[in-house]
């Protein structure tokens, strides 16, 4: 069999795969399939691959129109599938305590074997870690960072204990124009900040209608219940920043 | 050796020395848990800085607010803080290291009445010129936090007479893990330990008062050299809280000749500048010490560090010796060994809890391993 045909059943599986995850819903199946299609297919389309954390800034990647692929959401994937243990397995086989992250270890493990429930996610150009949800993906991040060989941006966001701080907002400000820096140097092209700010509104829109979906919950008896606020966060976490997402929320 | 008894009395009863302390001294006593605290800022205002280790008792009323995974470092203060033990103690400081203590310190300032709290919330990142600025500027902040909280100003140069007297410490005990690698039979591992781990609890002036003669002693003695002590070792990890491992290592025909621990060399090293903006100084030496795992300051540094150490120390091994459920030095585990390997340095991992294993199993693995060697 040629290469050329090895990559085409690849992402026929792949694709197949995808498909099977997201039957549930058919608009965000159509949506987020779309999503994992193109970040799969980033070696043919020419467009590059950022994993971001759940809490990164997204913005800078969509105005770059790099696609960003989250790892944290493929950690829960493996969970939900099941395919969990095998893979922690694995990673204990290299070294990693079966103490830490779950959703950690079955990534790690998974980078090395194309495993999981859609093949593996497909290989990064860059690594953007925010550490504002936690310090595991600092770790997390590096060991990627160190297993692809590629640029890590750590977004360091100090923990706000009892408040928000001046010096706090300084380091963090700087850091977006470092981060825009980073993402020059990675995809060998300027930022074209015009875009950025038509990202950062519709960002912010989908933000304000994400908000206004969770509002409807204070009514009695509540539209939605936890689980469907979970299953419909998908876009505000992973397009957000795309049209897509403000009209799915609309 | 002797001359160590104080030390030995201060580590059997670190409380019950606070309390004493705090009642001869009159001076606030202040807690703290990680080698990223600003001891200096501390002392500069006139309050002890006081390091708190887990508890050696078992722990009932943590475990209303922790689960089980956090580490026994985190779950044992908030038992002795809980339980009253700490009661001596004028204020607490926070800085952020890992979750763990993160979440300690919310805990903390939740449920533990009748004392000062103060967060110090340093970068993350070590290697960048924004971070480097904010560790200035957090650290500043701190400076005026523990000045309001302790009703005084603290003027340049008693800042940088702190800054001197830390530098001096960091410096004699720097001197005796140099004299201990020189000369590995010269005193005993849990003996150093004792030393190194007592002069975070005791009265700083106090230990200048001894500790150069006990350095200078030493230097002048010189001792048997390896051939008759053992295997030079290195260990690696976090906090080691247990005299009893460097015994048992010798036992088995080994000898730890330097380390990179929070409770070791990671706390001594790196000298804080004499500089017209001493707090400045201060954020210059965090930049540049060798990093605890939770920070980044490159994707090898930590183990280019490790192998540097094994190499300068002429070490044939390396012991890591980790804490349980201690989650930035396990996700580090594996690059480590990986980077060990690579260069032929074997190593043998160690995970702990508060108390150590049994001994005979202890044992029978150091001998295996030192054997190997």
């Amino acid at each position: 069999m040629s290469l050329i045909q090895e990559i085409f059943l690849f992402f026929l599986a792949g694709i197949r795969k995808i498909f099977l995850r997201f039957k549930k819903n058919k608009k965000m199946k159509e949506i987020l399939a779309v999503y994992y299609m193109e970040a799969k297919s980033t070696r043919i389309g020419g467009r590059k691959v950022a994993w971001i954390t759940s809490g990164g800034p997204v913005e800078p990647l969509i105005a770059m129109d790099v696609i960003p692929v989250y790892p944290e959401n493929h950690g829960a994937m493996i969970g939900a599938s099941k395919m969990g243990a095998s893979l922690c397995e694995t990673s204990e086989s290299m070294g990693y305590s079966s103490d830490l992250c779950s959703y950690a270890r079955s990534d790690i493990a998974c980078a090395t074997v194309n495993g999981g429930p859609i093949g593996g996610l497909p290989r990064p150009d860059m690594l953007v870690c925010c550490n504002n949800i936690c310090g595991t993906v600092l770790k997390w991040y590096e060991v990627q960072a160190r297993y692809f060989n590629v640029p890590l941006f750590i977004f360091d966001t100090p923990f706000c204990h009892t408040g928000f701080s001046e010096e706090v907002r300084r380091y963090v400000r700087r850091q977006l124009d470092e981060y825009v820096l980073f993402l020059e140097e990675a995809c060998g092209k300027k930022m074209d900040h015009g875009r950025l700010s038509n990202v950062g509104k519709l960002s912010l829109e989908a933000q304000r209608l994400w908000q206004a979906v969770l509002d409807t919950t204070v009514n009695r008896p509540a539209p939605m219940s936890a689980f469907d606020a979970f299953y419909h966060l998908a876009l505000i976490v992973t397009l957000r920043g795309t049209r897509e997402a403000v009209d799915y929320y609309r | 050796m002797t001359g160590l008894e104080e030390f030995y009395e201060i580590l059997k009863d670190p409380v019950d020395y606070g309390r004493k302390l705090k009642g001869e001294s009159r001076r606030k006593i202040v807690g703290y848990f990680c080698s990223y605290t600003p001891e200096e800022i501390i002392y500069a205002a006139g309050a002890h800085p006081f390091r708190l280790f887990g508890t050696g008792e078992a722990i009932h009323l943590a475990d209303a607010h922790f689960q089980a995974y956090c580490c026994s470092l985190v779950r044992g203060a908030l038992e002795g803080a809980l339980a009253g033990r700490l009661e001596f103690l004028d204020g607490a400081i926070f800085p952020h290291t890992c979750d763990s203590i993160q979440r300690l310190s919310d805990v903390w300032r939740m449920n533990v009445k009748g004392l000062f709290h103060l967060d110090v919330v340093l970068p993350v990142k070590l290697d960048t010129e924004s971070a480097k600025t904010y560790m200035s500027d957090v650290l500043r902040k701190f400076t005026c936090d523990v000045e309001s909280r302790l009703n005084i100003t603290i003027g340049k140069e008693v800042m940088q007479d702190a800054v001197r007297v830390f530098n001096r410490i960091r410096g004699y005990l720097g001197r005796l893990y140099e004299v201990k690698s020189t000369y590995p039979g010269i005193i005993s591992g849990s003996d150093l330990h004792s030393i190194i781990k007592a002069s975070m609890i005791m009265d700083r002036d106090r230990l200048l008062e001894i500790l150069p003669g006990i350095v200078t002693e030493l230097e002048r003695e010189k001792g048997p050299g390896d051939e008759t002590v053992g295997k030079r070792l290195v260990m690696a990890g976090g906090i080691c809280n247990h005299p009893d491992i460097y015994r048992i290592i010798e036992e088995a025909g080994g000898v730890v000749v330097g380390d990179d621990f929070c409770t070791g060399s990671r706390y001594f090293e790196g000298t804080t500048e004499i500089k017209d903006d001493p707090v400045a100084a201060i954020a210059e030496r965090y930049m540049a010490r060798p990093p605890c795992p939770a920070k980044h300051t490159g994707l090898f540094t930590r183990a280019d560090h490790l192998v540097d150490i094994v190499w300068e120390k002429k070490a044939q091994g390396v012991v890591f010796f980790f804490l349980k459920f201690c989650d930035p030095h396990a996700f580090d585990y594996p690059y480590l060994k990986e980077a060990l390997d690579r260069k032929g340095i074997p190593s043998i991992m160690l995970e702990v809890e508060d108390q150590l294993p049994s001994e005979g199993q202890l044992q029978t693995r150091f001998e295996t391993f030192i054997e190997m060697l």
